[in-house]
C-alpha cells in the first residue's frame, strides 16, 4: 500500500477532465490540450541494437545515492524478460536446458541485452522521478523500479551490466534462482508487476498485486521521453468484470439495460485501480507546485463503453473513488488500435488479448491483465514461455 | 580443562577435507526438567537436520565423497560442561524410526495384522514414519502406537492398498502419555475401490504409562533409524512383529567438546572449526575476534528442509586495506568450500542453497557477485536492497544463518 502525505492544495475531487466522445476514430481527439514537448519524437532509447554508450549520465542526486523506502514509493517490479529482449537466451534454455543456458549467459556477460517492451515505460518513470526530485528533493514519494527475475544470480552480472549500459537507474534486484517471486513482490510492497509469464502474473493478481503480462512486438511507435502516459481499459482492469459478465452472458442489450438501471451504483474495483490511484497521487504533487498543465504523468481511459449511456456509470465510479483520469475515450465498440496510436501511451492495460493484439499491431505496447470473465474467452492466448 | 570425545556411532570425517561446523549445546538442545536423561530439541535442530540431509545427498552422488559437513557439539560454559553424559545420550537418542511392512507378492489376505510399537523412551522420536501397503485387503488391521512422555516430532502414518476389497475392521489407536502435543500428525488412508468395514480411529493423550517397552534385538541401548521390512508370499494368519535393528544413527555429530567459557574459543581453534554457531550474542563475537567465522542462530518460524546459507555482501568487495583480518580469511575459506559443495548438485533440486543479500544497489553488488564467483561460489539467489529494510526479504528466504565478513547475525 502506498501511503502518501500531500499538501492538500488543489485536490480536485474526482472530476473527470477532458471527456471525449469518439464514435469513430479520427485523430482529432487532442482537443484543447496543448501539444508541445509531449510529442518530442527524437531519440527515445528504442533501439533494437545496443548503443555504444561512452559516458554515463550524471546522477541528479547530490550527496550520494538516495533510495526510497518501499512503503513510501510507488514500486514497480519488472521482469528481466520484459525490460530487455531475451529471446535468444530463452531459446537456449528451452532447447539445451538450464546448465547450458547459464553457461551461455556467463559467456555473453559483457554483451548488454537490447531493450524490451517495458523499456520505454521504465525510462519514462525515471523522467518523472527526475522532475519529482527537482520539486521535492527530500521526498521518498517516487517511482521505485525493482528488477525481479527468476534467473539465478549468475545471470545477475549480465543484467547489471545491461542496466549500466542503458543508463537505467535501477538499483534494487531480486534474483530468485527459480523460487516464486510472489513473496518478494509482497515484501517490496509492489504496486505493479510486469512479467512475460502469464502464470506468474495470475499468481500475483490472486495475491492482490496489480500485474500484467507484456509481449514483445516488432512494430513500436515512438513515445514521449518526458511525459509518462498510461492508458487503461475500464472493465476488468480499473473496474470489476461485473458488466462484462452480463454482456457475455446476455448480450449487448441486456448490458445496456443493466448499466442504465445501475447507473448510480458504483462499479466494484478492478486489479489496476490501485495503480491508477498511485499515479494520481504523484500527479497531485505536480499540481501542488503549479505544474498541472505540463504534468509529466498523463492517464487515459480507453473503453468500449459509450459516453452517453454505459460510460456514465464508469465516470461516476471514478469520481466517487476520488480518482482523476486525464482523458477518457469512449469508443462505443470501435477498435482501440487507432485511438491508442494517436495517444501513444507507454503502456496500455487491457483484459482481453484481442485488444492487446490489436494495439500491438498498431505499435502500442499493450499489457494483458488476465482477470475476469474474459479469460475464458481468450482464444488467442499466447502460451507462456518457460522461465 | 577441555575434554573432547568422539561419537563412535558416527563415521568420522576426513579431517583435511570436511567442513567443520561447531554448534553450542545450548543451541542444539533445550533443557527440560532436570530429572530427564535426555534434552529436548533446540533452536539449531532444524539446521542440524538440514546439514545431515546435505551430507546424505552428497554421499548419494558420490559414496566416496570427503567434502562433508563435520558437526561438533561444543559446550561454552561450565554448567553445560558438567552435563556431558546427558548431552551424549541426547545426541544418540534422536533419529528417525521407520517401519515398513509390504506384501506386494501376497495373493491372499491377511488374517489379523497386529502391529505394536512401544517405546522405553521417555522422550520423543525425531520422525516416526509408518507405511503399510498391500495389494490385498486386511481383514482386521489393528495398529497401536503408544509411547513417549513428550511429543513426536513428526508422526506420519500411511496406509495404502491397491486392494479391490475392503478392509474388515481397521482400528487405529495412537495413544500417548504425552502431556504435550504431537508435532505433525499426518494420517493417510487411501486405496481400495470399496469401502472400509469399520474404521475406528482413536487418538488420545491423557493417560500416563509407566512402562513402555521396545525390544530391539541387536541393540539394547540407543536406536536411531530403524528399518523393518516384512514381505510375504502367503497369507498371514496372525502376524507377530519382530523388529531387528540393522543400523542406527542418532544425530550425526562426530565429536563433543566439553569446554567452559574460558577455553571454548581455544577449543574451536584446536578442532579446526570453520564455522561456529551459537544462540548467545556474546559468544559469537568472542570467537570471531580470534579469527573463527561465527554466526548467530535464531529461532525460526518455518525452517526449510533445504539448507539455506545467506551471505551478506556488504563487505565482500571491500578493497584490501592491509593484511586480511583472520576472520575475513576464515569467511573466504568457508565460502569457497561451501561453493564447492554446492557444485556437486544441479541448479534445481539441491539440498543446499546459497543466497546473497546486499544493502547496496545493483552496481556495487556486481562486485560482490564477481568476487564470490572467483572464490568458486555460485550464488543461487541475490537480493540487492539499495537501502530497503532487510527483514521482509529474510522472512521470505528464511536462511538458517547469515554470514558476513567476520561476524554477523540475523538481526537487522
Amino acid at each position: 500500500m502506498v501511503k502518501m502525505s500531500l499538501d492538500p492544495l488543489q485536490v480536485m475531487s474526482g472530476q473527470v477532465k477532458e471527456l471525449k466522445v469518439s464514435p469513430s476514430s479520427n485523430g482529432d481527439s487532442r482537443g484543447s490540450w496543448e501539444e508541445k514537448e509531449e510529442f518530442d519524437q527524437d531519440h527515445l532509447g528504442l533501439t533494437t541494437k545496443p548503443k555504444l554508450v561512452t559516458g554515463r549520465r550524471a546522477r541528479k542526486v547530490e550527496g550520494g545515492v538516495f533510495f526510497p523506502k518501499p512503503e513510501n514509493a510507488v514500486t514497480i517490479a519488472v521482469s528481466s524478460r520484459v525490460l530487455f529482449r531475451t529471446e535468444r537466451e530463452q531459446e537456449v534454455y528451452q532447447q539445451k536446458g538450464v546448465e547450458e543456458y547459464l553457461r551461455y549467459q556467463i559467456e555473453h556477460e559483457n554483451e548488454p541485452f537490447a531493450p524490451g517492451p517495458a523499456f520505454p515505460f521504465v525510462k519514462a518513470l525515471e523522467a518523472v522521478n527526475t522532475r519529482l526530485r527537482e520539486l521535492y528533493p527530500l521526498s521518498e514519494e517516487l517511482f521505485d523500479i525493482v528488477l525481479v527475475t527468476y534467473n539465478h544470480a549468475h545471470v545477475g552480472i549480465r543484467l547489471i551490466n545491461t542496466i549500466n549500459h542503458h543508463n537505467l537507474f535501477i538499483e534494487r534486484f531480486c534474483m530468485t534462482g527459480g523460487s516464486s517471486p510472489i513473496g518478494y513482490l509482497k515484501a517490496w510492497q509492489t504496486n505493479l508487476y510486469l512479467s512475460a509469464d502469464a502464470d506468474k502474473v495470475r499468481e500475483a493478481l490472486a495475491e492482490g498485486i496489480a500485474a500484467a503480462t507484456m509481449f514483445m512486438t516488432e512494430k513500436l511507435t515512438e513515445v514521449s521521453e518526458s511525459q509518462l502516459r498510461v492508458a487503461f481499459d475500464g472493465d476488468a482492469v480499473l473496474f470489476s468484470d461485473e458488466s462484462e459478465r452480463i454482456f457475455k452472458a446476455h448480450g449487448l442489450d441486456k448490458f445496456f439495460e443493466h448499466e442504465r438501471d445501475n447507473e448510480d451504483t458504483l462499479l466494484d474495483h478492478g486489479p489496476l485501480k490501485g495503480f491508477l490511484e498511485a499515479l494520481g497521487k504523484l500527479q497531485k504533487k505536480f499540481y501542488a507546485k503549479g505544474h498541472r498543465l505540463d504534468c509529466p504523468i498523463r492517464t487515459y481511459l480507453v473503453t468500449a463503453r459509450s459516453a452517453a449511456s454505459s460510460g456514465i456509470r464508469a465516470l461516476k465510479t471514478l469520481r466517487a473513488w476520488g480518482l482523476e483520469i486525464d482523458e477518457a475515450l469512449f469508443l462505443a465498440g470501435a477498435p482501440k488500435g487507432p485511438m491508442l496510436e494517436k495517444i501513444r501511451p507507454h503502456i496500455y492495460f487491457d483484459d482481453q488479448m484481442f485488444h492487446v493484439e490489436g494495439a500491438a499491431e498498431m505499435g502500442t505496447v499493450a499489457a494483458h491483465v488476465p482477470y475476469g470473465i474474459a479469460q475464458k474467452h481468450n482464444l488467442k492466448q499466447k502460451s507462456s514461455v518457460g522461465k | 580443562m577441555v575434554s573432547t570425545i568422539q561419537n563412535t556411532d558416527v563415521k568420522q570425517k576426513d579431517a583435511d577435507r570436511a567442513l567443520v561446523v561447531a554448534v553450542t549445546s545450548r543451541a542444539v538442545f533445550e533443557s527440560g526438567a532436570d530429572g530427564d536423561d535426555v534434552y529436548g530439541m533446540g533452536v539449531a535442530f532444524p539446521l542440524l537436520q538440514a546439514l545431515q540431509r546435505v551430507n546424505k545427498r552428497l554421499l548419494e552422488e558420490n559414496p566416496a565423497e570427503s567434502l562433508l559437513f563435520d558437526v561438533v557439539v561444543i559446550t561454552t560454559d561450565s554448567q553445560q560442561q558438567q552435563q556431558s553424559s546427558r548431552i551424549i545420550s541426547s545426541t544418540r537418542h534422536y533419529g528417525n524410526l521407520t517401519l515398513t511392512s509390504s506384501s506386494s507378492s501376497s495373493t491372499r489376505h491377511y488374517g489379523n495384522l497386529t502391529l505394536t510399537i512401544s517405546s522405553s523412551s521417555t522422550r520423543h522420536y525425531g520422525n516416526l514414519t509408518l507405511t503399510l501397503s498391500s495389494i490385498i485387503h486386511y481383514s482386521n488391521l489393528t495398529l497401536t502406537i503408544s509411547s513417549s512422555t513428550r511429543h513426536y516430532g513428526n508422526l506420519t502414518l500411511t496406509l495404502s492398498s491397491s486392494s479391490t476389497r475392503h478392509y474388515g475392521n481397521l482400528t487405529l489407536t495412537i495413544s500417548s502419555s504425552s502431556t504435550r502435543h504431537y508435532g505433525n500428525l499426518t494420517l493417510t488412508i487411501s486405496s481400495s475401490t470399496r469401502h472400509y468395514g469399520n474404521l475406528t480411529l482413536t487418538i488420545s493423550s491423557i493417560i500416563h504409562y509407566s512402562n513402555l517397552t521396545l525390544t530391539i534385538s541387536s541393540s539394547t541401548r540407543h536406536y536411531g533409524n530403524l528399518t523393518l521390512t516384512i514381505s510375504s508370499t502367503r497369507h498371514y494368519g496372525n502376524l507377530t512383529l519382530t523388529i531387528s535393528s540393522t543400523r542406527h544413527y542418532g544425530l550425526e555429530v562426530s565429536r563433543f567438546c566439553f569446554s567452559s567459557e574460558e577455553d571454548f574459543v581455544e577449543s574451536l581453534q584446536k578442532n579446526n572449526v570453520q564455522l561456529f554457531l551459537s544462540t548467545d550474542s556474546n559468544e559469537a563475537p568472542q570467537a570471531s575476534q580470534k579469527g573463527v567465522l561465527s554466526a548467530l542462530l535464531d529461532r525460526q518460524e518455518a525452517p526449510s528442509e533445504q539448507l539455506r546459507v545467506m551471505f551478506c555482501g556488504d563487505d565482500v568487495n571491500r578493497p584490501d586495506a592491509g593484511p586480511m583480518p583472520a576472520s575475513r580469511q576464515a569467511a573466504q575459506n568457508f565460502s569457497a568450500q561451501l561453493g564447492e559443495m554446492r557444485q556437486r548438485f544441479s541448479m534445481s533440486d539441491s539440498p543446499l542453497r546459497i543466497v546473497l543479500v546486499t544493502s547496496h544497489g545493483g552496481r556495487e553488488s556486481c562486485g560482490a557477485l564477481r568476487t564470490l564467483r572467483s572464490h568458486g561460489v555460485n550464488v543461487d539467489e541475490a537480493y540487492c536492497l539499495a537501502g530497503a529494510p532487510r527483514s521482509p526479504i529474510l522472512s521470505v528466504v528464511r536462511p538458517h544463518f547469515l554470514l558476513s565478513d567476520g561476524f554477523s547475525g540475523l538481526e537487522d
